[in-house]
Parts: structure tokens; sequence; C-alpha cells
């Protein structure tokens, strides 16, 4: 397993590069993320095992990042003092772009998976808004959650439609075409914290909430969940992940420091009637402070990255 | 998906009560009626809205009255936060209290979509309902009355049955909804009330006092009370109490990592008060807070500023808290940086990561404002230095003397400016005048960096022409580069005979001077400015500059005060119309904004930056069509304007128009298409710039 330590600053997110096979991103905040600045954590992946390329400073605390689908130097990221930045990894100290509009902390930033062109912002101010990196100012915002927005992540199937996870214990699904949501579900009877779309089942999304669990819901069948995995941790879970090589294989990484892998593929439920639960197929349990990033990388199939509070990094093959 | 319609037939009561809260969603919530729905919260600057909330309200009380024993739960959303002290957004919210009183105002107030819709429902007879509401039974017609039961619910617990630590905005909100939506007569609330204490007398104290968790309810009700012993304005207290109820819940769990957890030292820290939290940064508690208070008392964050800076806060939104932060960080981290190593009780280790850590920040801070790197809002130097020219320009072989290309009348549209004064330009590159109009056609086109880099020639040749420096200044703003945007505005006033007077009490441009503090000292010397020309005196250029400052600082009303005063004078100022647009759509005024932008074109119909403006408006008000023909329609004058030029200045080559032709224009036009209009192939033709394509599709016409 590589490890790297984000010195000063604890890790809230990770992502690979759509581009390069041994780069990633590490969105990170000092004092926990309640005051003080951020960095951004541009790694590379050698024989050595990981170094630094590049490092951002910011402001105030860096609470997510996503790296450009169309220019393979490029990253957002998303702040706590409600900004939105843009990088070019190779040009130095600033970014390329910063765009002011959140009155809140920005939890979430997703890039298009599809069209590409545009990426999504959520924040606790309740809103979403959509931005064209080369627009001055976002191109919409929506507001209807009642609630801190915790995560909103693009369809890897359709180019219109999003998916956003709130405080108010509900998922939406949003199509760019309609001026409001397109379905409201109460995923789960405490704040959804995680979303993730499953990349094999353009209709599934998987959940990640405060009441320790992860659920599988198809918008197609919103009443109920299609799977359950009750008691997945011991407290929150706070990152949801599915596998782009897999689907059956999803990641959850949470408070009580441990990131979990879970089958999702085997449906058979155990009482008529209850939803059936998910397989753990690999418990990571390394971290010693809340984990809450977790990311696969699409070029090496079972390859992982999580980050956690304890200001370290882990990049690692799941067993099989 | 969840029916709409209620169901008929004998069912079940859960399921009813699931039918009617899907068939009473507001218009603004999904098309798919949807029976599951949002928890009301209450804590803080998450304010409450009307309409759903009730139903849940309602939705759980009768849930828990009917369908299953177990404790009411008036403040169930506090449960939850009882249960999840992990939510950061606690700590943080806690946080905003103490630095952001007027935080709830903002996040209250924001968009359109925020207006609550109320849904109309009809008065019941008091009788009726009371009754219903006593019976054990339910049945259709109870149903119905469930919004009644809710809106008065909510009096009832406003008034003081279920206490609730409600923040000023939070009630102030809610009684405005209250009073917006009176669905009771007073004897159906009467009633009410007399049948809600007959059912919480009867049922409800049973149920609590079967209640296996009753010591939870104890616990909830203590809770409360602590809850409301705490003043709204004492926030390091309901910090510490937050990351004391954080340490409870986790105090139960086995995992011998929880012990050694740094995170959990901090939060054991501040619920001992042995560390809080002062504006940006953390802080050594007791001894030396008042200290490091007064290091902060000139204007930004500590304990005896908070109100000033909330103030400040609130007059400047958004952007400026970027600005406060900057400003923090570059006050102190000398004294913060030592007063961290003086901590003693803290451990060694924790101690030395962190003194290394703020040695650090200390040293790249000054190494920042030794290079000015820091700083966002200032454009590296070097960014705007070379113009690009446009290849193929007809004028550049052309015979045609300098001064005739110069002559702003011979233009007779944008494209063919710009080509005509980059052709004077590199004849003349000393010719400042040339320069200049050069950068005002540019900003006019929507190309920003040219505009720049073309002013600051003109500026560097002959510093003396005022127009000069507010168009840099126009532009920085649009790039958001507001320190250099500054640097402009003050030299305008140097430069400017009837000002001088003021500028000589203001700093050297360029100092390393907090974003906010420039700001403020700018826009009162802009003031002061103004008021030496009052009323029908008035100069326009202090108008203009003092709407982009205003601008800047989020003042939207000001700033449309300011450009509406300078079109007084100047009312065939297209460019003013077009500040005036930009101002109104940037607070969210599209409407008027709209006006404003075709006076522009009526004035000057080949200026391309209020065509662009104009569509990005139209997309606001959703209006993808129409946003696309304007965009098309700045793209065709623009290539139709060198076509033009090509043909009169003697056939040869077509010069490649796309250079003239703005890509953000194109950009903005692709997303159109593709992601609002939906059409693949006109988002192809986006790409290669097909314009005739486009220009077929949406019947445009040549103009």
């Amino acid at each position: 397993m590589n490890r790297f330590r984000t010195e000063g600053f604890q890790g809230y997110s990770v992502d690979f590069s759509p581009f390069f096979e041994y780069r990633l991103a590490c969105a990170s905040s000092a004092n926990f993320g309640i005051v003080g600045n951020g960095r951004l954590w541009i790694l590379a992946m050698g024989p050595e095992g990981v170094r630094v390329e590049r490092v951002y400073d910011t402001q105030d605390g860096m609470f997510d990042s996503a790296w450009s689908e169309t220019h393979e130097n490029q990253i957002a990221t998303s702040s706590g003092d409600g900004s939105v930045k843009l990088w070019d990894v190779s040009l130095p100290d600033l970014p390329i772009r910063s765009w002011q509009e959140h009155k809140r902390e920005v939890f979430a930033v997703n890039w298009n998976l599809v069209r590409k062109d545009t990426f999504i912002t959520g924040s606790w101010d309740h809103s979403i808004k959509l931005w064209s990196p080369e627009a001055p100012s976002s191109i919409r915002t929506w507001q209807e959650h009642n609630h801190c927005i915790y995560n909103t992540v693009w369809s890897p199937y359709n180019a219109d439609v999003f998916a956003s996870a709130s405080g108010d214990n509900t998922i939406k699904l949003w199509d760019l075409r309609a001026p409001q949501s397109a379905q409201t579900v109460r995923a789960h009877n405490n704040e959804v914290l995680a979303i993730d779309w499953n990349k094999y089942n353009e209709h599934s999304v998987v959940t990640g909430s405060v009441d320790n669990s992860v659920k599988v819901f198809d918008w197609r069948f919103p009443q109920r969940e299609v799977l359950w995995i009750q008691g997945a941790h011991e407290f929150a879970v706070r990152r949801i992940k599915c596998s782009p090589h897999n689907g059956g294989l999803v990641a959850s990484a949470s408070y009580d420091m441990s990131v979990r892998f879970w089958d999702i593929s085997k449906v058979s439920s155990p009482v008529a009637g209850v939803p059936p639960g998910g397989q753990l197929r690999f418990n990571h349990s390394d971290h010693t402070e809340f984990a809450l990033g977790v990311d696969f990388n699409l070029y090496v199939p079972g390859q992982v990255a999580t980050c956690a509070w304890d200001e370290q990094v882990h990049v690692f093959p799941i067993p099989t | 998906m969840a029916s709409s319609s209620a169901e008929c037939g004998p069912v079940n009561a859960m399921k009813q009560l699931d039918s009617l809260l899907a068939k009473e969603q507001p218009p603004q919530f999904s098309g798919h009626a949807d029976p599951m729905m949002m928890r009301p919260d209450q804590m803080g600057p998450r304010v409450r809205r009307g309409g759903p909330n009730d139903n849940q309200l309602a939705a759980e009380f009768l849930e828990s009255s009917f369908a299953r024993p177990g404790p009411i739960q008036p403040g169930f959303a506090r449960e939850q936060e009882l249960q999840n002290p992990f939510h950061m957004s606690d700590l943080s919210m806690e946080l905003s209290r103490i630095n952001i009183p007027q935080n709830m105002h903002d996040v209250k107030g924001k968009g359109p979509a925020h207006a609550i819709v109320h849904h109309q429902h009809p008065t019941i007879a008091a009788a009726d309902w009371a009754a219903d509401f006593l019976t054990a039974g339910t049945g259709p017609e109870k149903l119905q009355h469930f919004e009644e039961f809710e809106a008065a619910f909510e009096r009832a617990r406003q008034a003081g049955q279920i206490p609730l630590n409600a923040p000023p905005a939070w009630a102030e909100e809610f009684a405005q909804h209250h009073f917006n939506n009176p669905v009771l007569s007073a004897e159906t609330e009467a009633a009410f009330e007399k049948a809600f204490e007959a059912a919480k007398s009867s049922t409800w104290e049973q149920e609590f006092s079967q209640d296996p968790a009753e010591s939870w309810v104890n616990e909830f009700v203590e809770q409360q009370q602590k809850e409301l012993a705490v003043d709204a304005t004492d926030s390091k207290e309901a910090l510490a109490q937050t990351a004391g109820m954080l340490l409870d819940v986790v105090a139960g769990t086995t995992n011998p990592k929880f012990k050694n957890s740094k995170f959990l030292d901090f939060m054991k820290k501040l619920r001992d008060k042995e560390v809080a939290i002062e504006g940006n940064k953390v802080v050594e508690a007791a001894g030396n807070s008042s200290s490091w208070a007064n290091e902060f008392s000139q204007g930004a964050v500590g304990e005896t500023s908070v109100s000033q800076w909330a103030d400040e806060f609130q007059a400047s939104a958004g952007p400026n808290w970027v600005e406060e932060y900057e400003y923090n960080e570059g006050m102190a981290p000398n004294r913060w940086g030592s007063e961290f190593q003086s901590v003693s009780d803290m451990n060694p280790e924790d101690a030395a990561a962190l003194s290394e850590a703020f040695a650090r920040a200390e040293a790249e801070a000054s190494a920042a404002r030794e290079t000015e790197q820091h700083n966002w809002f200032k454009a590296p130097s070097a960014r705007f230095e070379n113009y690009e020219f446009s290849q193929s320009n007809p004028y550049l072989p052309s015979s045609i003397p300098t001064a005739a290309l110069t002559d702003s009348n011979s233009h007779r549209t944008l494209t063919e400016a710009i080509l005509a004064l980059e052709a004077a330009v590199q004849r003349e590159p000393q010719n400042a005048t040339a320069w200049h109009q050069l950068g005002m056609r540019q900003q006019e086109s929507e190309n920003e960096a040219a505009a720049i880099a073309a002013l600051q020639r003109a500026a560097s040749i002959d510093p003396s022409n005022l127009d000069t420096w507010i168009g840099l200044a126009v532009s920085y703003t649009n790039e958001n580069y507001r320190e250099n945007a500054y640097d402009a505005l003050e030299t305008w006033v140097r430069q400017s005979e009837r000002y001088q007077h003021l500028a000589n009490r203001s700093q050297v441009p360029g100092t390393a001077s907090p974003t906010s503090a420039r700001h403020a000292k700018i826009t009162s010397m802009f003031l002061e400015a103004a008021r030496s020309s009052p009323g029908e005196q008035l100069d326009p250029e202090i108008q203009v500059a003092l709407g982009i400052l205003f601008n800047h600082s989020g003042e939207y009303e000001k700033a449309v005060d300011c450009f509406e005063a300078a079109l007084s004078k100047r009312p065939q100022d297209y460019l003013l119309w077009n500040k005036l647009g930009a101002t109104l759509a940037n607070s969210n005024n599209s409407a008027r904004a709209l006006d404003a932008y075709y006076n522009a074109l009526e004035i000057n119909p080949s200026f391309i930056r209020a065509r662009y403006n104009l569509a990005i408006s139209c997309i606001q008000l959703n209006q993808y069509r129409e946003a696309a023909e304007h965009l098309l329609t700045a793209l065709h004058m623009q290539a139709s304007s060198v076509e033009q030029l090509s043909q009169e200045m003697g056939g040869g080559v077509a010069p490649a128009g796309a250079s003239v032709m703005s890509n953000s224009v194109w950009n903005i036009l692709r997303m159109v298409v593709d992601g609002y209009l939906h059409r693949r192939d006109l988002a192809e033709a986006c790409d290669r710039r097909d314009l005739d394509t486009l220009k077929k599709e949406f019947d445009l016409g040549v103009q």
C-alpha cells in the first residue's frame, strides 16, 4: 500500500485524474475544515511511491475537487467560503478562474461525464449551481432542497441528468431541460451525505447517510430501496463511490474511520418484503481518523485511493 | 412512482396519509408527486419553510399517534441533531453564528425559488374538525383537514407548548408565513387548542411514559432547557456545547482508535474551552485572547468587533468574505504563531506539529506579501503584455492613411473598427489614441483580454488619457481582477486635474493593502468627488466609477442609481446602458436588464457585448431560443462585417473571421443549443464554427 501524508491538512476528498493513471488530487483543509486554509494536493504515483506534483493553497478550507473531463490539466475545487476555483496544474500558485456566488460552504463539485462542458456544485446554502469553465458566472441555480446539499453527481449515462443528496433526508433527480427537479425520494430517515451513480445501471444510485446505512435506489421505483445495508458502518457514511469497472462493487467511507467495499450484486433477500443487504468484501481500517474520501482509478481496475482526517492518503488494490 | 391522486376505497391509515400528503405538494416540487418529504430543519441559519414541512410535522404527529405507539417527537429534528453531531455543519453553523450573526438573513433571502407557495385549502367548521381529531379512527374526510391541523399545530408550538431555541430571524420568517396563511377561524383555533390539550393529556402522556426510551426524552427536555439558557449571541458557549454533544455520542464506541483521535482531542478542548475559534483562527482561550482580540480590533474579527464585522459583512455580501479572510491572514500570522508556541497544556507532539504548520504559514504569508502572489484579485503582471493581432487584416496592406483608419466616424461596425485600428497601431505603435480606441472596441466586442492589452499599452504611452483608466477599471472588473481595477481608478483620480487633491490623502497604488480596506478607501474618495459636484453638475465619470465600485461590493441598488445618474447626462452612451443592464442582471433583475440592453443596441446595433449580455439574461429567464438568436446575431454581425470589408478592399483571400469573432460567444451558444435546446447537430455546427447552418435553423435574415 502506498501512503502519502497531507501534512498539516485533513483530507476531504480524493479524485483520480481521468487522463493520467498515475495522477490523483486530494482536497484538504486545516483544522479539520472548521477554520483556516485549504490545500489542493496534486499527487503522482511512481515507482518510489506517491509524490507531490503541485500544491495550491486557498483562503478557506477545501471540501471537494473534480477533474476536468476535457482538459487534462484542469481541475475544479470548492471551498468553505463559497468560492469555486478552476486550476491548471501546469501553472503554479493561482487558479485560472475563481467564482464567488454561493453564500455558504460549497461541499460538492462534479464534472459532467457525458458532454463534459459543464460542472455542478452543491452548497450548504441549499442551492445547486451549473457552471461552465468559460462563463464568468453560473449558468443556472436550483434552489429546492430545504437543507444543506452534501453531494451532487452527474449521471454517467445522460448528459442532462444529475442527482443531489441533502440534509433534508432526500435525494433528488434533476434534468437540465426542466426547471425543477424530476424526482424527490426520501432516501433515509436522516441526512443523506453521499450519493453516486452506478456506472453499469442507468437508473441506479447508491446513497450513504447519517443513519449509518448504505442504500441502493432505482429511480424508476423510488418508493422503496432496492438494497439496504443496515449498519454498514458504526457512524455516518460520508462518501459513496461506485466502481467504474464492476457494477456490483461500491465503496463507502465513514466517520467510523473505515472505508468498506461492498458487493451489491447478489440480490437475494433473507426475508420476504425486506430489501436485500450487501456483502462486505473488504474493510480498510488503516485510517485513524474520520475517513472522508474514496475513489477508484479508471485505468487500474481494483486500485483505490482513500483519504482521511489523519492526514493520510492511501492507495492500494482491493484484495480479491 | 407514487400516484398523485388519493386512492379510492378503504385502505390502511398510513397509505391514506401518504397519498394525501402526496397530493398536497406545492407546485415548486416535483410533478411526480412524492409521498416522502423533507424534514423541517430547525437549527439556526437553516430557515424553516412553510408548506410541506407542516405536512411533515402533521405526518409525524399522526404517524406516531395512530400507527405506532412511541414517543411523540415535537422536536424530532432535534433528536436527529443529537444522534448526528458529526455533522460538521453544526459546528460550522455555530461558528458562523460567532462571526456572522446576520448570516441567516442572507441564506433566507436568496433566490426567487425561495418564494413559499402556499396552497389554499377550505376552512372547516370547528366542531367537525375537533371531533374528527379526537376520534381514533381515520376516514377520508378527516384527512382533508390536515392543512388546518398543521397550521394550528405550528401556532400552538410557537406559542410555547414545545420550547424551541429559534433564533429571531427564523421566528420572524415563520411569523410572516403564519400571517400570510391564516387558515383557521378563531373558533377553530380554540377548538383545536382544546382538542390538542385533550389529546395530549390522554394519549400523549401515556405513550410518553410507556416509552422505553424515556431517558432519551428526559435528556431531550434537559437539552432543550439548556439550549434555552444559551443566549443566541453567546456562540462560543454554543460551540463548546456542540463539541460536547459530539463527544457524548462517540463516547459509547468500543473502537480504540477513537481514544487516540486528534479530532476528538480538539473537540474536547473546544468543549472545555481550552481552545476557541475566533475569526479565522483557532485560539488559546483565557489569558491570551484579549490581547489577540485587540490586534484585530482594527476592523476584522475579534470578540469585541463581531458586530462591526457583521455589519461590514451585511453591507457587502458574498465576495467580501474572501477579502475579509485575506485581510485576517495578512494581519497577524506572527503573533498567532508565537501564541500557539506558548501553549502549555497541549501535548508536545501536537504543539510541535502546530507551531511547525504556523511557522510555515507565516513564512508563506510574508513571502506572499512580498511577491504579491497570494492575491486572487490581482492579475499577474505579465498576463496582458502582448496584444494578439488578427491574421489577414485587409487594412494592413492597404494604402488608406492612418488618420482615416483611426477616424471613428468612418467605422461602420465594431468589427471594422477593430481591424482598422489594429492596422493603425501596427503602423504607429506609439499612437496612444489608436490603442485606446482599439481597447474600447475590443471591450465592446466581448474580447476582454485583448481590451486590457490594448488599454494597458495606451495608458503606458499616454497616462493622461482619463478614459483609458476608466476603461481599464471596467475590463479588470469583468475579469475579477479587483486590485488592478482599484489601481486604475486611483490613477484616474491622480491624473484628473479636478480631483487630484483627493488622491493625495490615499496610498500609492500598488502597495499591498487589504482589498476590503482599499475598496472602502477608494469608494469614499469617489463619494467625496461626487459630493463636490452635486445635482445638475454631476460628473458622469465619477458616477461611472462609483457604479463600478458598488458592483464590486455587491451594492447593486447603489450601482444602478449611479449608472442612471450618469445616463441622465449621457443618454446616448451605449456603454452606460450596458453597464446598467449588467448591474441589473447581477442583482437578479433580468427583466429590467433586458430593457437596458435593448436601449444600448438601439443606439449601437453592432455592440456585441450587449447582445452577449442580453443572451445571458435570456438564459436566466429560461428563454433559450431567444438567447440563441441573440448570440447568432452577434456572430453573424461580426462575420459579415469581415466579409464585407474583404470584398471592399479588393478581392483576394477572405480573411479568417474567426479571430475577430468572440470565442466566449461561441461557447455560450454551444451550451445553449446543446444543453438547453438539446440539438446535437447544432452543437456540432458550433464546433465547426458553421454559422450558415445555424443561421438557417433560426431563420436569421441578413441585417
